[in-house]
């Protein structure tokens, strides 16, 4: 099995871009196809805005994101040390004409449920918070239900 | 973001918008400035060619819907407000299609974007340049 692949930087919005190469490649590296890594991007991009703006609204900070393989799909990890929020607990609308229950990001939250197969949050022993993304890689002639959210 | 306007004629002036790149929160207050300046040198109708916007965010479809705010003469809400942009965005999903702003050729993976948020309720999408244009009346 591979080695994950991390990538640390700054947390600004202007790194979004370096961010989602990063997913990208990872992504076709593991073996998910085009549409696949797209919605990980889409994912990973509103995990990733939703703490810049609201986790260090006025405070420098970091972002890190760890890729590696796990059955059937890929998993990716985002780690931050903003002060704790676990996105799981908010935002249970579902993207059609519904609206969204939470005060900010929550189109953001949607969107990951929406774009990925299984959210998953761990508060980091250090401070901080941890994020698991996991995107199943589609068997030919499958469909994943929206539904199987954990 | 390369933001580039062009006015045209058709049964009433057009403005387009032409994008290009990743539209996402890094740069969709840009979208904004530039539907609001065009709206300040007259522009009412605004055609978005999207063709060139290989990514979008959900900040992407708050620009969009701003734009089309603005065409419609509105305050637009603050946009640190998460909570009252987004329930603006759902009121006027729930209204239907408005007639000011029309998208253009968006790539497949924006338009599967639009589709899953249901904005194809609130933008006509065309496929073709003149048709969009002819579209505004």
């Amino acid at each position: 099995m591979s080695k994950p692949a991390l990538i640390e930087l700054h947390a600004s919005l202007n790194h979004l871009a370096v961010l989602r190469r990063f997913v990208h490649d990872q992504a076709l590296l593991l073996g998910l196809d085009e549409s696949e890594a797209y919605d990980l991007m889409l994912a990973m991009t509103e995990a990733v805005t939703n703490i810049l703006l609201h986790g260090y609204p006025n405070q420098e900070g970091w972002i890190a994101i760890e890729m590696f393989a796990e059955a059937n799909g890929a998993m990716l990890v985002i780690r931050d040390a903003a002060p704790g929020f676990d996105p799981t607990q908010a935002g249970a609308s579902k993207l059609k004409n519904q609206a969204p229950d939470r005060p900010s990001g929550g189109m953001g939250i949607a969107w990951i449920r929406q774009f990925t197969d299984r959210m998953q949050y761990q508060p980091l022993a250090s401070g901080g918070n941890q994020l698991l993304l996991f995107k199943m890689r589609k068997a030919k002639g499958t469909e994943v239900s929206d539904d199987n959210h954990a | 973001m390369i933001i580039t306007l062009e006015q045209v004629q058709g049964s009433v002036p057009v403005t387009i918008m032409g994008l290009q790149g990743e539209l996402d929160a890094s740069n969709y207050q840009e979208v904004i400035a530039a539907a609001r300046d065009a709206y300040h040198s007259g522009c009412r109708y605004m055609l978005v060619d999207m063709s060139r916007v290989n990514f979008m965010s959900s900040s992407g479809i708050v620009a969009l819907h701003s734009v089309a705010m603005l065409m419609r003469g509105e305050q637009l809400h603050d946009l640190e407000a998460g909570w009252n942009v987004l329930h603006a965005i759902q009121h006027d999903l729930d209204t239907g299609i408005q007639q000011r702003v029309k998208l253009l050729n968006p790539q497949p993976k924006v338009l599967l974007t639009l589709e899953k948020t249901a904005m194809d309720t609130f933008f006509e999408i065309h496929m073709d340049r003149q048709a969009a244009i002819q579209a505004f009346s």
